[in-house]
């Protein structure tokens, strides 16, 4: 049911945008990433940016990405396949 | 958690499916098609040639072997980003002879229009006809025109039969599959079934995928020159890879084996498939075909598919194991395995 | 080897070693549909060691919403003056009579979209139909829904409403852990939905974690990223250490979507929902306040409670607790396939049954195999 997909957003009008990730184009409604611009990649989930996300991380994580960094990165700068710095965060620990 | 893998015997057997009425899904081309023709049609209607479950009968007379093939296309939209009805409908039947061996050698069109269809529509839909049947150097022969009523239809149904001569040298069946034998297929799975999905669910998507709906009698008749030894074909349209190869190895009774990380998709039809919810190896080809050949001959194979425009993408993608269980397996990009099952019913987009 | 093939084998390596130190059978359980359809999709059973269990929860918001929630959809989509609006999974979920499917081929106007603005728009373009949104989902597809109802009040819409099913996943974790003593179920730790988690934030689970001393682990839906994240709750289970992380962090923060939760605390208010095969949990629903109330279908149309009564013989109550597979089920495959679903289960191309209908083994007679969880776990 929690289906979402990264898209990066190349429109946005007010709270109404267009998200494309591999020349698919969607409209995206970005009420609930108030900050989002031009530019971004978005976690989109029915319609609605649910997310922004690191389009490093986006290009690690999601198997659809990861064509389009592979072809970006064709000439690799040093360290662009070293996983981002997103490192696991623990708290809430009990003995 | 799941248990591993079971080993049986024999898959071939259809589900149980028991039915009062018919539902969308006996219509799919999966599990509930094959229920629906084992309890409805084949107790009726069983001969030898019917029970060989091909996409063609072949009747032998006097040495020459023909091939009868027909299939009815109902799909909408009636036009969608790299084809319509039409170009699915002379497609879809001369593909149907040309994966049995044989060289088409003529259509029959059967068309059924809705009352207050536009002329313009019909004439469109003609013309692609006219337009793919010239690209697989066949022509419709005969056919038939039938009108109801408003409501009756929609919009349009076109039924094709196609008649075509196997050379008496080849000789594919299941039954000639063995272990050993590779499986490869001409190019990137998915995109027929995706972009008609799109068209018709989600208009307010904008994608560069297009169906891949085409004729293929002139690739595979090549190949076949090249590589005489072929030992079965199949279109996965309907059902898609995972239909054709759950099929294949309940025929042929082995163990086949799909690698995950061989087979083409594009990132495309990858990124569209994971939004709507769908398994890429659920969706429909109209322009694919899967071929089972010795494993030294798969070389020469490669080679004449990919001289081919519709082959470029042409790939080894799995094999034929010793284990005669007649169950077709995944071999997942994780090292993992799991069951290829021919899809259940049609698909449904998830969205949510 | 690729990049994620070492990356993959790794993983793996840990998390078999760290299993190889567990003298017992772990189990964990997933509460979300995609990771169920996706641990199926890639084989993970296959390649986690004998004593590691991954177990399908309620993660399924279709399969959880009861069957009088989906009885008043089909009722509300039957009136004349009603265009009932919905996303795609819902269309084919059974009712006690027929699905709005089947509403639909008799005539019913139901409509599939893809957003909640889609309804909205609807809303608008037709002033002379009175539209209703059915929604279902947790946390992740809710403030959808909230800012549906924030533009139907904007645009001051008399012809628009809501029909809310919303569901929130930590009360039925919850619910599962305080009924576990007697229940049986016997739970190493979750895999916590990476999606619902980008809402509501990693923070949320550690009362969980606090109150029942039960490791959780935030994960994404790649293959990789949940071996990622089991590799994480074995090695948590080896150390008997309860505690939470999150392996999904370029998607989840500490503290969630605030802007969503906000909305969400702006148009819902918790309260008991009833989820099919579970029954009433406190606290587990969203319900619309009174101040978006003439946008509430259920107070708008009157919609009556009926009793619940769930199907006889069916498991999918204790299969979504975790006590029994689909295969230990009477139905499974014989009365309830996908085509002709009796529980919830089944109903959702995501639900367990339905997952393990497609990917699960079959038997000689190409059903599925009756394996049942007493001889996995002996």
């Amino acid at each position: 049911m929690c289906l979402a997909i990264p898209a990066k957003l190349i429109e946005l009008k007010g709270d109404q945008g267009v998200v494309d990730l591999h020349s698919t184009r969607l409209p995206v409604n970005t009420l609930l990433i108030p900050e989002a611009k031009i530019g971004d990649w978005l976690l989109v989930h029915a319609g609605f940016a649910i997310q922004r996300i690191d389009s490093r991380a986006a290009a690690q994580t999601w198997a659809a990405l990861r064509d389009l960094a592979e072809a970006a990165e064709e000439s690799p700068p040093a360290g662009a396949k070293d996983r981002p710095d997103a490192a696991p965060r623990v708290t809430g620990e009990t003995p | 958690m799941t248990p591993p893998i079971s080993h049986v015997n024999n898959a071939a057997a259809p589900l149980p499916a028991h039915f009062e009425r018919i539902a969308l899904a006996h219509g799919g081309g999966g599990q509930l098609t094959d229920a629906l023709i084992a309890q409805a049609m084949l107790p009726r209607l069983n001969n030898p040639i019917l029970a060989e479950r091909l996409d063609a009968g072949l009747l032998e007379r006097n040495g020459e072997s023909l091939a009868l093939t027909i299939d009815s296309y109902v799909v909408q939209p009636l036009f969608f980003p790299g084809g319509d009805i039409g170009r699915l409908a002379v497609s879809g039947t001369v593909n149907d002879l040309a994966v049995c061996g044989a060289e088409p050698l003529g259509l029959a069109l059967s068309i059924i229009l809705a009352e207050g269809l536009e002329r313009k529509v019909l004439e469109r839909v003609l013309d692609s006809i006219a337009a793919t049947a010239r690209e697989a150097g066949v022509q419709v022969i005969t056919g038939d025109t039938k009108v109801v009523g408003r409501g009756h239809a929609d919009g349009m149904y076109l039924t094709t039969a196609g008649i075509g001569c196997v050379p008496g040298s080849r000789n594919l069946h299941p039954r000639q599959v063995a272990p050993g034998d590779v499986l490869i297929i001409n190019g990137n799975i998915g995109e027929h079934g995706l972009a008609v999905m799109l068209e018709r669910d989600m208009p307010e998507v904008k994608s560069v995928l297009c169906s891949d709906a085409a004729p293929l009698n002139g690739m595979i008749g090549d190949v076949l020159r090249e590589v005489p030894g072929i030992k079965f074909m199949r279109d996965p349209t309907r059902g898609g890879l995972a239909g054709a190869a759950a099929d294949l190895a309940a025929q042929c009774g082995r163990h086949v084996v799909l690698q995950e990380s061989h087979i083409p998709i594009r990132p495309e039809a990858r990124h569209a498939a994971d939004m709507l919810g769908l398994d890429p190896l659920d969706v429909a080809n109209e322009g694919k075909v899967l071929l089972v050949v010795r494993p030294e001959e798969a070389e020469i194979a490669l080679a004449a598919l990919r001289s081919h425009s519709q082959g470029r993408g042409a790939c080894v993608i799995g094999h034929v194991d010793a284990a005669s269980d007649g169950i077709c397996e995944l071999h997942t990009t994780i090292g993992g395995r799991r069951i290829v099952q021919k899809p259940y019913g049609e698909q449904l987009p998830r969205i949510c | 080897m690729t990049r994620d093939e070492k990356e993959t084998a790794s993983i793996l390596h840990r998390l078999r070693s760290s299993a190889a130190a567990c003298p017992r059978t772990l189990a964990f359980m997933e509460v979300c549909g995609t990771h169920t359809m996706s641990a199926f999709r890639c084989g993970l059973a296959s390649v986690l060691p004998k004593n590691v269990r991954l177990i399908s929860g309620p993660g399924c918001p279709v399969c959880v919403t009861a069957q009088g929630e989906i009885d008043r959809m089909i009722e509300l989509a039957r009136r004349p003056e009603v265009t009932l609006c919905t996303y795609g999974d819902m269309v084919r979920v059974p009712g006690r009579r027929g699905s709005l499917e089947a509403a639909r081929r008799e005539g019913a106007r139901v409509q599939i979209v893809y957003s909640s603005l889609d309804a909205v728009a609807r809303a608008r373009a037709e002033p002379a139909r009175r539209v209703v949104f059915a929604a279902v989902g947790f946390e992740t597809t809710a403030p959808a829904t909230a800012a549906a109802l924030l533009a139907a009040r904007r645009l001051d819409l008399a012809n628009f409403t809501v029909l809310a099913s919303h569901k929130r996943i930590i009360p039925a974790m919850r619910a599962l852990l305080q009924g576990a003593p007697r229940s049986g179920l016997g739970l190493d730790g979750f895999l916590c939905p990476g999606h619902v988690s980008v809402i509501i934030g990693q923070q949320a689970y550690e009362p969980l974690v606090r109150e029942f001393n039960v490791a959780c682990v935030i994960g994404g839906f790649e293959p990789v990223q949940i071996l990622r994240a089991l590799a994480d709750l074995v090695d948590l289970a080896r150390d008997h250490r309860a505690a939470l992380i999150n392996q999904y962090p370029e998607a989840v923060t500490p503290e969630g979507n605030q802007a969503a939760r906000k909305l969400l605390d702006t148009v819902f208010q918790a309260g008991p929902a009833r989820w099919r095969g579970l029954g009433e949990i406190a606290q587990s629903g969203m319900i619309i306040r009174e101040s978006f109330a003439r946008f509430d279908a259920r107070r708008v149309f009157q919609l009556s409670e009926q009793a619940e009564r769930e199907p006889a013989s069916c498991l999918c109550g204790k299969v979504i607790s975790g006590l029994a597979l689909p295969p230990d089920c009477k139905l499974f495959g014989r009365g309830c396939t996908p085509i002709s679903p009796i529980g919830p289960c089944m109903v959702s191309s995501e639900g367990t049954c339905a997952a393990w209908f497609k990917y699960g083994p079959r038997d000689a007679g190409g059903a599925p195999e009756r394996h049942t969880l007493q001889e996995a776990s002996a």
